[in-house]
């Protein structure tokens, strides 16, 4: 039935209702990412994805570009993220990755230990039922 | 009268003496400007950033899995998969930046006894792409990609 108003207070009201239930349910914080890879005679030697909440806000812009990962049950994002390796590796791979490598070649003897890091770097991680946004400071 | 011829003989040898003594310098020479220095040569295959030139730097970085028998054949191509990327990261590193070359050779008694040669690569690389993924028997061949434009240059 049309109150004499309209439907607008009732309309607002929804929207408040919708709107508030979307911010419940998807929470955005900053996480501190780093990673690092060791390789040692062409074999992988350590393995280390280091992540923690950002203890003071980040500063600058968010990049446009974001990695969206399906989530399939916990909402931890750490898990998300080893559950989705290979594209989060991928994502990685558009930020500033550090490459420091040495070899030693003596007699009769070839060593080489190569390391790949990202260095800590700001995300921004949004998280709602479905999926985990992920998306880099500039 | 004397006097007239004297003088005549006298501005007559002060004129002409200096052509036929073969101890006279020569006239200087006309002064060249030196040629200008060469063009540097390129060689042709060469690649030369310009601006509207991108280029494409194409490397293949192989790695093996660690655990050979120990681990499910998906985890040892995640794994060599992981340390090929991380080697093609290294080869592209060596082809954009270059590599520190150190030599140390050890001589006792007039004979060597040791020679080491050491070489460094450090750079940060962004927006490098995996093309192509091959496994075969344990060993991962990844080919990667760099495409550097000269809009992403930093001086």
């Amino acid at each position: 039935m049309r109150s004499r108003d309209g439907n607008y207070a009732q309309l607002f009201s929804a929207l408040l209702l919708v709107s508030s239930a979307t911010t419940l349910l998807a929470a955005t914080d900053a996480y501190i990412i780093s990673y690092r890879a060791t390789v040692k005679n062409a074999q992988l030697l350590h393995e280390k994805l280091s992540l923690s909440r950002a203890m003071t806000p980040c500063r600058g812009s968010v990049e446009n570009v974001e990695l969206i990962l399906p989530i399939a049950q916990s909402q931890n994002l750490r898990t998300i993220i080893e559950q989705n390796r290979d594209a989060f590796f991928t994502y990685m791979q558009t930020q500033d990755l550090h490459v420091k490598s040495a070899a030693s070649k003596g007699n009769n003897s070839y060593s080489e230990l190569t390391t790949l890091t990202l260095p800590p770097h700001c995300f921004i991680v949004t998280i709602n039922e479905n999926f985990a946004i992920i998306s880099a400071f500039k | 009268m004397k006097t007239a011829l004297f003088s005549l003989l006298a501005l007559t040898l002060l004129f002409s003496g200096c052509t036929k003594q073969p101890e006279c310098p020569p006239p200087p020479a006309e002064v060249k400007a030196p040629p200008p220095p060469p063009a540097p040569v390129v060689k042709a295959n060469t690649p030369v950033l310009t601006q509207h030139k991108p280029i494409r730097i194409t490397v293949v970085g192989q790695g093996v899995a660690p655990c050979t028998g120990s681990c499910s054949p998906e985890q040892a191509l995640v794994l060599a998969k992981r340390a090929a990327i991380v080697d093609g990261y290294r080869l592209i590193a060596e082809k954009v930046k270059g590599v520190y070359v150190q030599g140390r050779d050890y001589v006792h008694n007039m004979m060597i006894k040791s020679s080491k040669v050491r070489t460094f690569v450090d750079a940060n690389i962004r927006n490098a792409n995996v093309i192509d993924t091959l496994y075969k028997d344990g060993l991962c061949e990844v080919e990667m990609e760099i495409t550097l434009n000269y809009s992403q240059l930093s001086y």
